[in-house]
């Protein structure tokens, strides 16, 4: 272990450049007003946010690339800037980082290139699910040199991406969906924490293990399960053992859910409130939903468009469930100071908690969308399609989706399952519980609750 | 504990004897990510919700910055 490092007297503008949170923001941010600015001047952000073509024949890629190289290369060297920018402050190496995000750029290409093929629908070949695979193939059959992971930031990657998601939110969409999704998304976390939590201390786990697994499982996932751990003062050793659950079933369900849905052919909004509401981790639950979007208009009978998937799973997770962490991270800490006796780790219960562990990047969903939401409030409907949705939605939506590449193409790469701590059949038992309820709850609000709620996302 | 006075005995911020400022404190986000294997994978050290937690190397738990406890060393500047 590195020499310590306290953490000194964090002042609250300290965080604006410690955290990759407010990364996420800035850039995101950065981008959307850009794009904003450029549109009001009469231009656009098309040029930098180019992405390949659908494609049949190969010369076609050949041709996209001989003809747009030089905007693939700024493209490139724009997210290099801003990543590298963001990582630099957070403590990486450039030297590391760069070479990193080189490779995972020209992946990020060539899994578009895969998912641009118009057959590749008909093969399950959806660019998320490719470039998980393909990540945790080479992590966990050659591997990568460790210190490339310093370009394999996935989290700093789906949190812009996410904050680019706003942008392609109408601000009325989030009020409207908001309450069901916040409705739902309680129902299903209180279930499940309390299952996961009832079941771990009925095998014999202490109480700090059985919040983190109940936590994992219910909210967040690894963030829920590391902001509540250090509430109650989880072991290290069961904290890891959280995570490594936590991570073995988001990448179980990143497959079945989208494959579930498929099967039986669930509308696209349908099926991101699932998704929303079943995944444990926003990574996770973007390339599921993404995944599940893309076959919109490519596999028969499965109606919506891509966009209500992601936005559906975007309003049940983040705004149903990630938003109160902070609430369930000082709760918890009340219940470990005043009622377990066996820990002494556990912090004090502190209103102020709900701020900081707030994930802040869902600030930066809210603000890109009011931004968005303000910059074209003068359009009627006819308008918004046919000027504001190509010269400024779509190439915000185009680098959401790079983000959304790199991120997912990370999560494979460093997803080595040799690393992980081992789990033991207890808390793996307690932890499956409740995901298959999670799932079937899940399913029956989001299919026959509010089944048709979803269906009718934004439309 | 009586959940009215754990509420009166909160801490705010840091202060002298906080575990951030203990020697047993780590909260060096690369550190942290090293000792819970898989954290950066779908979350990370360096995220919000981690707000100032940290790890205690003599009770090895995760534990909360702002804390106090009676193990406090302070460290060597």
């Amino acid at each position: 272990m590195t020499a310590a490092i306290n953490s000194g007297a964090s002042s609250a503008w300290r965080e604006f450049w410690v955290k990759e949170d407010w990364w996420a923001i800035w850039i995101g941010l950065a981008i959307v007003i850009a794009s904003c600015a450029l549109f009001w001047n009469g231009l656009s952000l098309r040029w930098l946010a180019v992405l390949p073509p659908k494609w049949d024949e190969p010369a076609e890629i050949a041709a996209d690339l001989t003809a747009n190289w030089v905007r693939y290369a700024a493209q490139c060297l724009f997210w290099l800037g801003a990543f590298g920018l963001a990582l630099r402050a957070l403590g990486y190496k450039a030297r590391e980082f760069v070479p990193a995000f080189l490779l995972l750029y020209v992946a990020a290409y060539l899994i578009f290139i895969v998912g641009q093929w118009k057959q590749s629908s008909a093969y399950n070949l959806e660019p998320p699910l490719i470039a998980l695979f393909a990540g945790l193939v080479i992590a966990n059959t050659v591997g990568l040199p460790r210190w490339l992971a310093s370009g394999f930031r996935s989290e700093l990657y789906v949190k812009t991406g996410i904050v680019l998601l706003g942008a392609t939110v109408p601000f009325s969409l989030i009020a409207l969906a908001g309450p069901t999704a916040i409705l739902q998304a309680s129902i299903v976390s209180i279930v499940t924490f309390g299952v996961i939590y009832w079941m771990a201390l009925k095998l014999g786990l202490e109480r700090p293990f059985a919040a983190i697994l109940g936590v994992g499982g219910a909210v967040c996932g690894v963030s829920g399960a590391i902001a509540v751990a250090g509430a109650v003062g989880a072991k290290k050793e069961d904290t890891a053992v959280t995570i490594t659950i936590v991570v073995l079933w988001a990448i179980v369900m990143i497959f079945a859910l989208p494959l579930v849905s498929r099967l039986l052919l669930l509308p696209t909004g349908v099926a991101g409130a699932w998704i929303g509401t079943s995944e444990f981790a926003d990574a996770a639950g973007i390339a599921a939903a993404q995944a599940y979007g893309g076959y919109a208009g490519n596999v028969a009978g499965i109606t919506g468009n891509a966009e209500q998937a992601l936005q559906a799973f975007t309003l049940v997770k983040v705004v149903g469930r990630d938003v109160w962490i902070g609430i369930w991270a000082v709760g918890l800490a009340i219940l470990a100071t005043t009622r377990w006796e066996t820990q002494s780790a556990g912090s004090k219960p502190d209103a102020q908690e709900i701020w900081r562990r707030f994930p802040k990047f869902v600030l930066g969903f809210f603000f890109a969308s009011a931004l968005i939401t303000v910059a074209t409030a003068s359009y009627d409907l006819a308008t918004y399609n046919k000027v504001a949705t190509p010269g400024l939605i779509a190439p915000v939506k185009d680098l959401r989706t790079w983000c959304f590449i790199f991120c997912f193409f990370s999560i494979g790469l460093t997803t080595r399952v040799r690393d992980l701590a081992v789990a033991g059949r207890r808390p793996v038992a307690a932890f499956t519980v409740g995901v298959a309820v999670n799932v079937v709850l899940g399913f029956v609000l989001s299919v026959y609750v509010f089944g048709s709620h979803w269906a009718a996302l934004g439309q | 504990m009586s959940v009215l006075a754990a509420l009166r005995d909160w801490p705010s911020k840091e202060d002298d004897e906080s575990c951030g400022q203990c020697a047993h404190f780590h909260a060096d986000p690369a550190a942290l990510e090293a000792a819970l294997p898989g954290l950066a994978i779908l979350s990370s050290a360096h995220a919000s919700v981690r707000g100032e937690d940290g790890l205690c190397l003599r009770q090895d738990r995760i534990t909360n910055g702002l804390r106090r406890c009676p193990d406090f060393a302070p460290t060597a500047r």
